[in-house]
């Protein structure tokens, strides 16, 4: 293969975990128009993050991840740093933990995952009132929680595909 | 060459997995720093915020038409399905509005009337700018939506936002192609309002639920389960009888206030410009950066 093509291909191989991410905190401001589901928007970023902590921790820059959260907190409209600094959190336990998830079964990543998105609404919630210094409503954070760890098993196998799609041809991962 | 190729390469990755662990120490100092700034009320930061939506407004403009318009053919696709019972609900609407009409031609000549014997001022025109909703706030942190229209289209802060049921909200960020609306329905917004049929005013609260709340109100003949819930035009920055909601249930700590507007389905939004007399919505405490 053309050693620039070889090159090219690499580099677009390495933004991919970034793009993935960047495109999950868009979607998460997308308007869908479905009743209730602007305050319960599934956490499309916390899902990103996770799992490319866990696969390509070396693809995923804790920059990234704070440009992600900080972008996450300007499209929503949220105190900013806050998402920053979940996001990081998040990328923090998951690259550490990644040795102990990487050679289990799908469904011990999964359990992994949702504790980590509990956690995450827990810690939003604690912050976000806080912040406000007012008594959000916790029940949009739990079910906001629960709707991204159901969404999980969909977001890790796009995000493989996605990690496969752009793989060099004679580059094994 | 390879052998030693991938003895670099097992040193290299410890080393950048270590550099990457001290990046995250300081990014999550960073984090903490700019939530500070966030509580104080940084300007700033507010400017960052707009310039960045400024740039992220063309995206979102792109990735929003093809949801907006899956809805608007579901809608459609709902109404054909309902075509005969809403036919005949408009017809009985019709009956009745006309009904209205008559009222309001002969309360407007009434009216007319009244103003020139008392000499009093015409009501300032309300003009309005029209933006697309492109974003909205995509979890239970915040209540907010943003529009594809800002300053550069004539919209200031503080401005009032409305849809065809009613106010949805005022402008609390703006950038040149985009403006952030505070929805009724966030913890941080605060409406003048008065009650409609027995002009007894109060300030309407939200609390990032679905309903708002009334404040300084107790059960009362003047505020009772099924009253609407207007604009006061206290202030002068929003219009006066704007409609907001029906009063649903009354007890100690307030009354609750469902919206008339479906804020899960706002599409077109228009940004008011009310020009009250001697105040510059611009220049008015409420709408400063």
């Amino acid at each position: 293969m053309n050693p620039a093509l070889a090159r090219s291909l690499l580099f677009v191989r390495g933004m991919v975990p970034t793009a993935t991410t960047i495109a999950a905190v868009m979607l998460s401001s997308v308007p869908i128009g479905i009743p209730y589901y602007s305050a319960v928007t599934p956490f499309f970023p916390l899902i990103a993050v996770f799992y490319w902590s866990i696969y390509r921790p070396e693809l995923l820059p804790a920059m990234t991840v704070f440009v992600a959260g900080v972008l996450f907190d300007i499209f929503t409209g949220g105190p900013m740093g806050l998402i920053a600094l979940i996001l990081l959190a998040v990328h923090g336990i998951a690259a550490s933990q990644r040795r102990i998830l990487l050679g289990q079964s799908f469904w011990v990543e999964w359990a992994g995952f949702t504790l980590v998105a509990a956690g995450a609404a827990a810690v939003g919630w604690v912050l976000s009132c806080g912040f406000q210094f007012a008594f959000l409503p916790p029940a949009q954070f739990a079910i906001q929680a629960a709707l991204t760890a159901a969404l999980y098993p969909a977001g890790s196998w796009l995000l493989g595909r996605a990690a496969r799609a752009a793989r060099p041809i004679g580059v094994v991962a | 060459m390879r052998a030693s190729g991938s003895r670099i390469g097992r040193i290299a990755l410890p080393l950048r997995l270590l550099a990457q662990r001290f990046a995250l120490a300081i990014l999550i100092g960073a984090s903490v720093v700019l939530l500070i700034m966030a509580k104080g009320g940084s300007t700033s930061l507010a400017d960052v915020r707009a310039a960045v939506l400024d740039i992220a407004t063309p995206v979102f403009d792109v990735i929003s038409r093809p949801v907006a318009a899956i809805n608007t053919a579901a809608d459609e696709i709902v109404s054909i399905a309902l075509v005969y019972q809403e036919n005949e609900r408009l017809k009985q609407e019709n009956e009745r509005l006309q009904g209205w009409q008559a009222n309001a031609r002969k309360l407007e000549q009434e009216n007319a009337a009244m103003r020139a014997l008392v000499h009093a001022r015409p009501d300032p025109g309300v003009s309005y700018v029209s933006g697309r909703v492109i974003a909205d706030s995509g979890g239970p942190f915040v209540r907010t939506v943003i529009i594809n229209a800002g300053e550069g289209d004539g919209v200031r802060k503080g401005e009032a936002a409305v849809s065809g049921d009613g106010l949805v909200g005022r402008v609390v960020e703006l950038g040149t192609r985009s403006a952030r609306i505070l929805l009724l329905t966030d913890l941080n917004s605060r409406v003048p309002v008065i009650v409609e049929s027995s002009r007894y005013r109060a300030i309407l609260e939200g609390d990032n639920s679905e309903t708002m709340k009334l404040t300084f109100v107790t059960p009362s003949d003047e505020v009772r389960v099924g009253d609407r819930i207007v604009t006061s035009g206290s202030g002068g920055l929003f219009p006066a009888g704007l409609p907001i909601g029906v009063v649903t249930s009354i007890d100690k700590n307030g009354a609750a206030v469902t919206p008339f507007v479906r804020f899960d389905r706002l599409e077109y939004l228009r940004v008011l410009r009310y020009d009250f007399p001697g105040i510059d919505a611009a220049q008015a405490p409420a709408a400063k950066k």
